[in-house]
């Protein structure tokens, strides 16, 4: 490996630690991984009121609410003591109710300060300019990181919700459906309102069809390029550009998530510029080290794996558990994510093989005191007429035919 | 005259056979002062609990990953033990013969079942 290549592996290696160092931290754990889960918060009735409007989120973690009517609504905390305020003057929540810091918190862990009391008279606090807001109410989710009790879950996968790397999932087998039941309690020009919902337990749908459909979108496009650059190319360029292709493609498709890292998820803002960064940085190394396959003079089987190997883990292993939950937060369709997730690891497959032939041929060569000589893949080719056998020069031996 | 004594011994065959019992059935477990639950996400284990009146010491052992605790909603609704997950800790509540209803406070988890019944004799 020469300079300019340990440089390139040194610089992407050390930027991808920073940053993933970074995004990983406890602070920022609340990814939208974290929200993927098998439970469903539903409202199942929600009085009509013109300019008021309810949003669950995904799992009842997160419920927002707008009021653009002229009157302020008054949302009840855990104690029926006024918790939230949202009206034309903003949002404002109470100091006195404990509610105010406990729904900081996804669970509920934290300190409550003493001087609360919800018997005393309000002290509003405005956290909004906007008539609106979203918060963590305990009463439209399931209160723990670990699933109900009905659901069996294996080892590995209650050690990952522990930690919560992901929400509540598992099997809950002949129990889906709903199971539990809630109601806040609010107020709106002197009138008083419930709204209700209630938890349901819906388990993921099935996982291979992805995984084969993204296995057959790999050897399509494999395939296609193959076929493409029969006529044109030599040697290992044969897989290795229809193998860089495939790369981008996956990159490209990669993209989705950056959408939904902006704005699928009403996470705060760090979270989601963490978000973003984490994405870009993949979506960058696959792409960048896509291109330097394609088009460099050196390196390029490097620089595939690194790619190909960037977006396994961004788009296959960070993203997994969405394909085995049944909801996570998304504003494109569910089956496109999970075609993605799945196409983010089987994209790695060929890759893997064309890297690890490729290494096998060098260490091969170097056994036998040779010059490496990539010219001979040991992958499969279309047919021995089109590969001549060209002992070149490591600066000319992937170009075209001449 | 005869009547009468078949129907004496009648009576008297049904209270032994009501009043002795089998070895099968369980003997009703004394009441103690000291009681434990298991506190998971999101239940109790058992949900009925029996102790005997004045000091009674509860135990709760947190199996779950969150923290929990016991509250006695007809004492005031007073929090006799607290646990963080993993933890076992033991509290105290003095209460009267009676029965009680017993949950989680931390919001959430009564409405998911975190609730029972204590019966104090």
């Amino acid at each position: 490996m020469n300079g300019r290549r340990v440089s390139l592996a040194l610089t992407i290696g050390i930027a991808v630690v920073l940053v993933n160092g970074l995004a990983a931290t406890p602070a920022h754990a609340h990814t939208r991984t974290a929200e993927t889960t098998n439970l469903a918060s539903v409202v199942t009735n929600a009085p009509e009121l013109e300019g008021v409007t309810f949003t669950v989120y995904t799992g009842g973690f997160l419920i927002g609410l707008t009021n653009a009517t002229d009157r302020d609504i008054i949302v009840a905390g855990y104690d029926g003591e006024p918790y939230l305020r949202i009206g034309p003057d903003g949002a404002f929540e109470n100091r006195h109710s404990a509610a105010t810091y406990l729904n900081r918190e996804r669970y509920g862990d934290v300190a409550v300060p003493p001087r609360v009391d919800p018997a005393s008279d309000p002290d509003w606090i405005r956290v909004s300019a906007q008539p609106s807001w979203v918060w963590h109410d305990h009463r439209t989710h399931w209160m723990s990181p670990q699933p109900p009790r009905f659901v069996e879950a294996s080892v590995v996968t209650r050690l990952l919700m522990r930690a919560r790397l992901v929400g509540p999932i598992g099997s809950g087998g002949e129990q889906q459906g709903a199971f539990q039941e809630w109601q806040i309690p609010f107020e709106h020009d002197q009138h008083a309102y419930v709204i209700s919902g209630e938890l349901r337990w819906i388990d993921a749908p099935p996982v291979w069809p992805w995984y084969l459909l993204a296995a057959a979108f790999v050897a399509m496009m494999l395939g296609v390029n193959r076929a493409v650059s029969r006529h044109e190319m030599i040697g290992p360029q044969r897989w290795l550009n229809p193998l860089a292709n495939l790369v981008v493609a996956v990159a490209v498709v990669n993209a989705i998530h950056l959408v939904d890292d902006l704005a699928a998820w009403p996470g705060d803002l760090l979270d989601e510029l963490f978000g973003l960064l984490h994405t870009l940085l993949f979506l960058t190394a696959g792409l960048v080290g896509a291109f330097w396959a394609r088009y460099a003079r050196d390196g390029r089987v490097l620089a595939l794996g690194i790619a190909s190997g960037a977006l396994v883990y961004h788009q296959g292993l960070v993203h997994l558990p969405m394909l085995y939950a049944s909801q996570f937060p998304t504003l494109w369709p569910p089956e496109l994510v999970r075609f993605s997730v799945a196409l983010g690891l089987m994209q790695a497959v060929p890759v893997a093989w064309f890297v690890i032939g490729h290494l096998r041929s060098h260490r091969s060569d170097a056994n036998n005191g040779l010059q490496a000589d990539v010219s001979q893949p040991t992958v499969p080719v279309a047919s021995k007429a089109d590969q001549p056998h060209i002992n070149l020069d490591s600066n000319i031996k992937y170009g075209t035919k001449r | 005259m005869r009547t009468s004594r078949v129907l004496v011994i009648a009576i008297a065959a049904v209270v032994i056979a009501a009043c002795g019992g089998g070895d099968d059935a369980p003997a009703a477990a004394p009441a103690s002062g000291a009681i434990s639950v298991e506190a998971g996400d999101l239940y109790y284990e058992p949900t009925s609990l029996t102790a005997a009146a004045g000091e009674i010491q509860i135990t709760i052992e947190n199996t779950g990953a969150v923290e929990h605790d016991v509250v006695i909603e007809e004492a005031g609704d007073v929090e006799v033990v607290h646990a963080e997950a993993g933890e076992t800790v033991t509290g105290t509540v003095t209460l009267e013969a009676g029965t009680y209803t017993f949950y989680c406070a931390i919001p959430g988890h009564r409405a998911a079942g975190m609730e029972g019944t204590l019966t104090v004799q």
